[in-house]
């Protein structure tokens, strides 16, 4: 424990600038090897604090509620939901598509960001992995509770049917979705796992209790860290992350199809695939953010979860919250161009028809809140940054809201029309998902490595060159240069 | 007891800058003299020849097949807006690529990054080229733009358009004055910032360019899809679809890493850049191609599987115009040539480090963009016909040519690498992972 002592400050170090020609730490706090493994492990080595039995309590509460209130669903049917005729497609769907576009910031993370040697990503990803993989979890109960027999949810799966030799319809994306979240979940889950290996090993060699060791070393499957280890590791993850890059952008592109195939206005437009996919990034992100923020504070984590990995990660935001808002104002722009008049009217009645507050809550919270993030203040400010992810969370549930609800409450027949509520299950059964989230959540971080130490030990520069720019960054040049070798 | 490592660094915001000056180059292997900058007529003239001749040669063999000489004018006003997006694309994508490295904070691009700047900075010249084709507007031509001539329009979405002002000579026009003029402004701030940087070497040019490079993207994406819209789409006026902009984007940015492949081989064949560009720029140079190879064919099926699915007439019509009369055999050919054989040739890693190979298919790449721009804009002036084609063929290599010469006037009596980046000499040592 002395060494976290002395390595640990808390003092939140603005890392964010690099002088060009000269790259600033990604770890703070004059941080080594051993440090770093202290800090890691010593999450899940430490009693949990109060706070985290308190979270813990409250969420698997509001997780058992959820399954509580699957099982009702099952007994009752699916007509304790608001579900209603011309809006078949109501909030289970648009939970689906909420939880599957959390779910990849994790494999963005991960395998993307490393194609594009993106080294901030190593603080970060593993907890970014863990959370896509309880996300899609939550996003996989919707479909198979929504199909209304949900014991006969299998049929989705492509096997002949013993008497009628019957499949499924493969020309509907539902179908190509069965694959596409199956195939990322699964490999989603692999990468996570494998990347994982080298530090389970760490935690079993740590391991007090003979359970404990024993349980680690099942996991770890007798990593012993020889090189060899190492090269056929570092080859499975090259690898991984290569398949795993083209998952990130079909998952969503293949939701995006169950709405755009079809005709339906505000629905069968091009741009949905690629506009899909940004708004997933963004709202994974921003989630990340929402968790990353109280777990770097909870579990004194400041130094490996820098600014730098916050202020990063709030950029994409910006960035990706403004692809969202060019597909916002292209699709607008083409209703008009295409002088199509459903389209038109979808457009003009999702801004001022009876849903006008929940398209300006998304507008707002998708567009015009990341946009604080041009200011680099907003951007290295934990609260603020917390809030407007947050924020974001909100925009993002609500712009599925209004893509599904909107055009489907209005259609084609005004004679069919109608306004869609949303019952007390509907919410219930929402704000439970986010229990079995959460409680997922919280076991990760209290069984496994939270952090990839072995890869933040990679990026760490030679140490004395970070504690001497680590000095200048705290504004100690002169005292600090001489006794630095203390460090 | 001193301590290099430390020493090195002491007071670094001055002494980067000074240490990336320590690397000494030849001035011979990194400024293409004079020589070169007096090729530049000749190639412009040749170019010139080679587009009027395709002109006229399609303009006698389109009109000899149909005996039509509207229909043979059409043609050829299609195929000056093929190629002239041809080499747009290309300069635009450049300019994409100078935001990004200074968004991103990138240093492994520092060394070919000159390179891009130079593409990027024939925007002004291209605008130069694009006065023809609003010349023709103002003669009251619809050969183009059906849009342009009211009376002839019988389609009441376009004319409902004309008549709100978007599609008229006039607002075209003003539009395309903003696109340029924001993209030549942005182009050459850059531009100036990086040469500045190579007098005084101060780490402010970089900070400034990082600064300002996030709203400039916003620029860019915005005037890049509405550019698309205008100058692209506009030519069928009934048809839309809302990706057709990010569709020009990831086919130009694919044709810029070929572009920029081609220019460094070329200039290392000349005894340029030597030690300063590496296998391992080459390596990322065609990753980057690789990577939109794949989302070229990423948005271009997402646009075809949509409205196929859809089925909807006023949707389906433009790829229905695409798959019969001879143009099915382009549109289908595209799958293989733009998508399986490309995406299949330059995924091994071997390839990528190999010149001769990665060359190949950098050839290979601006040959389909090419197809490709064909492929957007030459239905809509008719059936397929071989020969006017060829006529087609010389003009866009006559663009190609001008656009080199463009380049050359860039590119001559100036450092092809910005040899003060602070960056530098992170891009001159960093190494892809081996495996």
């Amino acid at each position: 424990m002395a060494t976290i002592a002395s390595s640990y400050n808390p003092r939140e170090i603005d890392n964010t600038n690099d002088i060009p020609g000269r790259r600033a730490p990604l770890i703070t706090g004059n941080q080594t090897y051993t440090s770093v493994t202290e800090m890691v492990c010593r999450v899940a080595e430490d009693p949990q604090p109060k706070i985290w039995w308190i979270l813990f309590g409250f969420s698997s509460l509001t997780a058992v509620m959820f399954l509580s209130l699957i099982a009702f669903l099952i007994y009752k049917g699916v007509g304790i939901w608001g579900n209603m005729s011309p809006v078949f497609w109501a909030w289970p769907i648009v939970n689906f598509v909420f939880w599957v576009g959390i779910g990849h910031a994790g494999t963005l993370i991960s395998a993307i960001l490393f194609l594009f040697r993106q080294n901030w990503r190593t603080s970060i990803n593993r907890a970014a992995e863990a959370m896509t993989i309880f996300a899609v979890i939550c996003a996989g109960i919707y479909p198979g509770i929504h199909v209304g027999r949900a014991w006969l949810a299998f049929w989705l799966l492509p096997y002949p049917s013993l008497n009628l030799w019957m499949w499924p319809q493969f020309r509907s994306p539902l179908l190509w979705d069965v694959f596409a979240v199956g195939t990322y979940a699964s490999t989603s889950l692999v990468f996570w796992y494998m990347g994982m290996i080298p530090d389970l090993a760490t935690y079993r060699d740590r391991s007090k209790s003979p359970f404990r060791r024993m349980v680690y070393s099942l996991l770890c499957l007798g990593w012993t860290g020889s090189s060899r280890h190492w090269l056929v590791y570092e080859k499975a993850y090259t690898i991984l992350a290569a398949l795993a890059a083209p998952l990130v952008l079909s998952v969503h592109t293949v939701v995006s199809f169950d709405f755009a195939v079809s005709q339906l206005p505000g629905w069968h437009t091009t741009i949905f695939p690629p506009y899909f996919v940004a708004g997933a990034i963004f709202s994974g992100f921003a989630m990340v953010v929402t968790l990353l923020v109280p777990m770097r504070k909870i579990y004194k984590l400041e130094n490996l979860i820098t600014l730098r990995h916050l202020d990063n990660m709030n950029k994409i935001i910006l960035a990706t919250g403004s692809l969202v808002g060019l597909a916002y104002g292209t699709e607008f722009f083409m209703a008009w161009y295409s002088q199509n008049q459903y389209e038109s009217f979808t457009f003009i009645n999702r801004a001022f028809g009876p849903y006008w507050w929940a398209y300006w809550i998304m507008v707002t919270c998708n567009v015009i809140s990341p946009q604080l993030f041009w200011f680099k203040w907003m951007r290295t400010n934990v609260v603020a940054m917390w809030i407007v992810s947050i924020f974001v969370n909100i925009g993002m549930w609500f712009e599925r809201f209004v893509i599904t609800v909107t055009s489907l409450s209005r259609d084609f027949l005004p004679a069919s029309w109608g306004y869609y509520n949303p019952t007390m299950y509907d919410g219930l059964m929402f704000f439970g998902s986010f229990g079995v989230f959460m409680t997922l959540y919280l076991l990760f971080c209290k069984f496994l490595p939270t952090i990839a130490i072995s890869e933040v030990k990679g990026v760490m520069a030679a140490s004395e060159h970070a504690a001497h720019v680590e000095a200048e960054l705290l504004g100690e040049a002169h005292g600090h240069g001489h006794h630095g070798a203390g460090h | 007891m001193t301590n290099p490592i430390k020493q090195s660094h002491i007071n670094f915001e001055t002494t980067v800058s000074n240490n990336s000056m320590s690397l000494q180059y030849d001035k011979e292997t990194i400024v293409l003299p004079s020589q070169w900058k007096n090729k530049s007529p000749i190639l412009f003239a040749a170019g010139l020849a080679l587009l009027v001749t395709g002109a006229v040669f399609a303009l006698f063999t389109q009109g000899a097949d149909k005996s039509d000489g509207a229909a043979a004018f059409k043609f050829v006003t299609h195929s000056y807006l093929a190629n002239f997006m041809y080499v747009m694309t290309i300069a635009l994508g450049a300019l994409f690529f100078i935001l990004v490295q200074f968004v991103a904070r990138a240093g492994w691009s520092t060394s070919i990054r000159r390179i891009a700047e130079l593409i990027m900075s024939t925007i002004p010249f291209l605008a130069v080229l694009f006065v023809p084709i609003i010349v023709l507007l103002y003669a009251n031509s619809d050969a183009l733009y059906e849009w342009n001539v009211r009376e002839n329009v019988h389609s009441s979405v376009i004319k409902a358009k004309i008549d709100v002002g978007y599609l008229t000579k006039n607002y075209f026009t003003l539009r395309a004055v903003l696109y340029f003029g924001l993209w030549a402004l942005m182009g050459a701030w850059f531009y100036s910032q990086s040469r500045k940087q190579d007098e005084s070497g101060d780490i402010e040019h970089s900070l400034l360019r990082q600064k300002w490079s996030g709203p400039c993207i916003m620029i860019f994406a915005l005037s890049a899809s509405f550019a698309a819209f205008d100058w692209v789409m506009s030519i069928d006026a009934d048809w839309f679809s809302t990706i057709f902009g990010v569709y020009l984007f990831a086919a130009g940015m694919m044709a810029f890493f070929a572009t920029m492949i081609l220019i460094n081989a070329g200039l290392q064949k000349a005894g340029k850049l030597q030690n300063l560009v590496s296998v391992e720029h080459f390596h990322d140079m065609g990753k980057f191609m690789f990577g939109f190879i794949m989302f070229w064919s990423y948005i271009a099926f997402s646009q075809l599987l949509l409205y196929w699915y859809g089925n909807i007439p006023e949707e389906t019509y433009w790829f229905a115009v695409r798959l019969k009369d001879g143009w099915q055999y382009l549109s289908y050919g595209l799958i293989p040539l733009h998508f399986a054989i490309p995406f299949l040739g330059t995924m091994s890693r071997h390839v990528r480090r190999n010149r001769p190979g990665l060359v190949f298919w950098a050839i290979w790449v601006l040959v389909v963009h090419w197809l490709d721009m064909t492929f957007l804009i030459m239905p809509n002036a008719g059936p397929f016909s071989l020969i006017p084609l060829a006529g087609h063929l010389l003009g866009g290599l006559g663009m190609l040519l001008i656009f080199f010469a463009f380049f050359l006037v860039r590119a001559t009596n100036v450092p092809l690498v910005p040899m003060r980046d602070p960056r530098l000499p992170e891009s001159l040592t960093y190494a892809n992972p081996i495996l």
